[in-house]
């Protein structure tokens, strides 16, 4: 069996495990098209291979099969668990053609089976066996009232080689029909002057018949060394190359010569010939007809001139090769490696970092002036390193925002909403751990914006809003964090409403005053939704508590922004990365605490006599802006030493979104590397803490949680 | 009396491990407890820690553990209510153990270790109503060791997650909701 039989047995063995798998999954997901297109494409792929090789059974079973998956894909018939069954019969039934045909095994027995199947499949009474064959080469090979042009011309010598022109043409009838024959005498001398043992004739046939290129070759191919012998394709059968072309396999190394041969657009002898013209040419032995010198033409050229084949099948199968080519490179240029590899990766490049901090502070420790250059090279080195490692978990969101475009077609046929979805930023690169996590509260927000957001057509018109609504996916960078909007032009949130149930589940007290912002907030509580009617999509209340507790799980803030009437953004900060950030270290009293530097904003002393602080009054005027801020040894109940020595403080000035605080500390330590260590299940209860690090002394420094600080100190401010 | 129950332990030895375990005891506050060895990860000399704003009372603080943040437990506060006075001896006791489908690592503050024993099940009864000096739940069972009583702690509770993540304000929070 040569090469190329068993290439097209493993590939019709994935195609059919392709479309196995497509029709189980069918069966829980009747309407999707992909899943169709994929048995189709099977089916179909299969079907134009055996073409090619001429198993005519296999493509006399798979054609019909096709057919019927051609009214599914085109919704005329539908996916039953009777019709599922059927193909998976269908898809065995294929298998086992392909066994017995390239064996050349094939059974009666088989053949039976196959047509008993097809019955059952199309309802059609089945064909004879033989018929069936013959329907399929015409299938194959194009409809019958197209015409091929056979042009020869003999060569002189042709009657002393025994070469009889009438008799291959007579042979050739036999194939089909002589639609025409013109006979071109033009070379034919003065009689006193012709040897009559020379040929001079040439012919011209238009030729109907459902036979192959090769075949036609076939016929010719005696004569082939005393005659030069064109074949042109009838226009649709050029089609088929084409598309043949197409269907090609994915082989970015073959070459042209070979692709065309594959297609059937030009006979093996046509190659050869074209080859031996370019060596001519060139002088030098084309070891790779793409590498070949500028004097000698490109094989294709070559084809061409010599009408072996159309100029259009030569560009499309030179355009294919040079896709496949540069898919190889790209493809070339991506290595797959287990995750657990980079997270191991990951974690020695956090040790590296603590182990570096410990070298410098030894240096330090000891006033090892010398080696301050040596470390601050290596700590740049390691510095990039970690960026290096941390980059190569970043994966664009785009393909979790591509995800959205099912769900939004999906859902506003089935709520019958007219919505189009924008994605911007979709190659806004974060963490993979991040962009997994982030899928489920992406869905649950996408879902509501969906839902109670955009409004019917109808509703829409009334409003004089456009029929179509627009959902927006955006991402984008901001100071260390990664945005990620979701934005309708729907309805809004109705504030009103918003306070209505809350008073009536008596989350808020009716004479409570609350800030907009507050309010809205409040549906990220559970237990809370204003749809009236629960549907299967959402409106139960839950769901938007647990939208906040997974981005809060990631140390990211959402945020609600919304005008009634005109639509709701919601907006979601989240941290580039879990496993390392830069930390800007501070201390109070003895004890010292990393803030995540992305948040800082700036330092400035605590200069109480400028700023009138007292106990009552918790913030300061930061150049005309209201600052509210928090004392950290108080906040966090730090042990004060004794010592009532005149401490000169400093205010941490920290932004998340759009809101700043300000934390007053004693000492600024500086940047560092921070190491994120998970702090365990026993510390979940205080939300002011987010995780720690290893410190290069070996001790263990805390990382605030800017937010869950802000937070718990407005919930005790408006406690007292 | 001595001799039966050397020749009890000698039985049991030829037995295996099915009828007799092996069990570390320690001191805290002049009491000696025990836990299975098979729960202790290592036992470590006292290192640096760090206190933890606002966790639970009991929860001395984290340590760094090869890299790793472990929290510790100040064992002398969880079972007694007093805070545990550092001395020459005091060591950590590092256990592990899986909770809500994840390893925990956790350190226990204890005075001294004292030894390894192995412990008959014959001589093992379940935990008296009262008068152990510790609450009833966190006694899994008591041992019979050399004549004396040994409590073998239950430390599912004695270092239950839930509850020690419960810190004052996780509490404030919760009395503030009206729960």
């Amino acid at each position: 069996m040569d090469d190329a039989t068993q290439t097209f047995i493993q590939e019709a063995d994935e195609l059919l495990v392709q479309m196995e798998d497509a029709l189980l999954a069918l069966e829980d997901d009747p309407g999707n098209e992909e899943l169709i297109n994929s048995v189709f494409r099977a089916m179909h792929t299969i079907k134009g291979a055996a073409g090619i090789f001429g198993f005519d059974p296999i493509v006399t079973f798979t054609h019909p099969v096709e057919t019927v998956l051609d009214t599914v894909r085109s919704g005329a018939r539908s996916i039953d668990s009777e019709l599922s069954a059927l193909l998976l019969e269908c898809k065995d039934h294929t298998a086992r053609l392909v066994a017995e045909v390239t064996a050349s095994e094939l059974s009666d027995d088989t053949l039976e089976q196959g047509a008993a199947l097809l019955h059952r499949l199309t309802g059609e009474a089945p064909a004879s066996v033989k018929d069936q064959v013959e329907g399929a080469a015409e299938e194959a090979s194009g409809p019958a009232n197209e015409n091929w042009l056979i042009s020869l011309e003999f060569k002189a010598d042709a009657f002393r080689n025994g070469i009889d022109p009438v008799s291959f043409i007579n042979y050739l009838s036999n194939m089909g029909e002589v639609v025409d024959l013109v006979l071109h005498d033009d070379r034919l001398p003065p009689a006193d002057e012709a040897d009559p043992e020379s040929c001079y004739l040439g012919f011209d046939i238009v030729f109907r018949g459902e036979v192959a290129k090769s075949d036609i070759a076939s016929v010719f191919e005696f004569a082939e060394d005393d005659c030069d012998i064109r074949i042109l394709p009838p226009d649709d059968i050029e089609q088929h190359f084409l598309e043949l072309v197409d269907e090609l396999p994915e082989d970015h190394t073959r070459r042209l010569g070979e692709m065309l041969l594959e297609v059937g657009a030009i006979t093996s002898h046509e190659l050869s010939e074209s080859l031996q013209i370019q060596i001519t040419q060139d002088g030098t032995p084309p070891e790779d007809e793409e590498s070949e010198k500028p004097p000698s033409a490109p094989v294709g050229e070559i084809l061409v001139q010599r009408k072996a084949v159309s100029e259009a099948v030569v560009n499309k199968a030179l355009g294919r090769q040079a896709q496949e080519r540069q898919k190889a490179t790209q493809e070339a240029r991506l290595i797959r490696v287990n995750s657990d590899k980079l997270g191991r990766l990951i974690n020695l490049v956090g040790e590296l970092v603590i182990s570096n901090a410990a070298i410098k502070l030894m240096t330090e420790k000891h006033g090892l002036n010398d080696m301050n250059e040596v470390i601050a090279s290596a700590e740049h080195l390691i510095e990039e390193i970690r960026d290096n490692a941390l980059q190569l978990r970043m994966v664009q969101i785009g393909e979790t925002f591509s995800r959205f475009r099912r769900v939004v077609r999906d859902v506003s046929k089935e709520l019958d909403k007219e919505i189009e979805l924008v994605i911007n930023g979709g190659d806004t690169e974060l963490d993979k751990t991040v962009v997994e996590k982030i899928n489920d509260p992406l869905t649950h927000l996408v879902r509501n914006a969906l839902d109670h957001g955009i409004e019917s057509p109808r509703e829409r018109a009334r409003q004089g809003k456009p029929a179509k609504g627009t959902l927006e996916l955006n991402a984008y960078h901001d100071s260390g964090h990664i945005v990620i909007q979701i934005k309708d032009d729907g309805a809004g949130l109705d504030k009103d409403k918003i306070r209505a149930k809350a008073e009536a589940i008596g989350m808020i007290k009716p004479d409570q005053v609350l800030s907009d912002k507050e309010l809205y907030q409040l549906i990220f509580a559970p237990g809370l939704s204003t749809k009236e009617k629960a549907n299967n999509l959402s409106g139960r209340g839950v769901g938007m508590d647990v939208v906040r507790r997974n981005i809060e799980a990631l140390r990211g803030i959402i945020d609600i922004d919304t005008e009634l009437g005109a639509g709701t953004t919601v907006t979601i900060h989240l941290p580039l990365t879990l496993a390392i950030i830069d930390g800007f270290m501070v201390g109070a009293e003895n004890e010292r605490y990393i803030i995540p530097l992305s948040m800082v904003e700036e330092c400035v002393e605590m200069d109480s006599g400028d700023w009138e602080l007292s106990e009552e009054r918790r913030y300061v005027n930061l150049r005309g802006e209201v600052l509210p801020y928090l004392r950290l040894t108080s906040f966090l109940e730090i042990p004060t030493s004794d010592s009532a020595r005149d401490k000169r403080e400093s205010l941490v000035i920290v932004r998340i979104g759009n809101n700043k605080a300000g934390f007053v500390v004693d000492e600024l330590h500086g940047e560092l590397q921070t190491v994120i260590k998970p702090l365990g299940k026993i510390f979940q209860g205080f939300k002011g803490i987010s995780g720690s690090t290893v410190l290069g002394s070996g001790e263990v420094a805390l990382i605030l949680d800017v937010q869950g600080l802000i937070h718990t100190a407005m919930a005790q401010m408006g406690v007292h | 009396m001595e001799q039966r129950e050397a020749e009890a332990t000698g039985v049991e030895e030829a037995k295996g491990s099915e009828g007799a375990g092996q069990y570390l005891t320690f001191r805290v506050l002049n009491n000696r407890y025990a836990i299975d060895i098979l729960d202790v990860k290592e036992i470590i000399e006292v290192t640096s820690m760090t206190r933890v704003p606002k966790a639970h009372a009991s929860v001395h603080g984290v340590m760094n553990l090869r890299g790793n943040v472990a929290p510790v437990v100040d064992l002398a506060h969880r079972l007694r209510g007093q805070t545990l006075r550092f001395g020459r001896r005091s060591v950590i006791l590092v256990v592990e153990f899986e909770w809500d489908g994840e390893r925990q690592t956790i350190g226990m503050l204890a005075d001294e270790v004292s030894e390894i024993v192995e412990i008959n099940d014959d001589h093992i009864q379940s935990a008296p109503e009262f008068g152990a000096g510790i609450r009833r739940e966190y006694i899994d069972r008591m041992a019979r060791v050399d004549d004396a009583f040994i409590v073998l702690l239950n430390l599912a509770r004695v270092l239950d997650i839930d509850e020690l993540s419960l810190n004052q304000e996780a509490k404030t929070e919760l009395e503030e909701a009206g729960v």
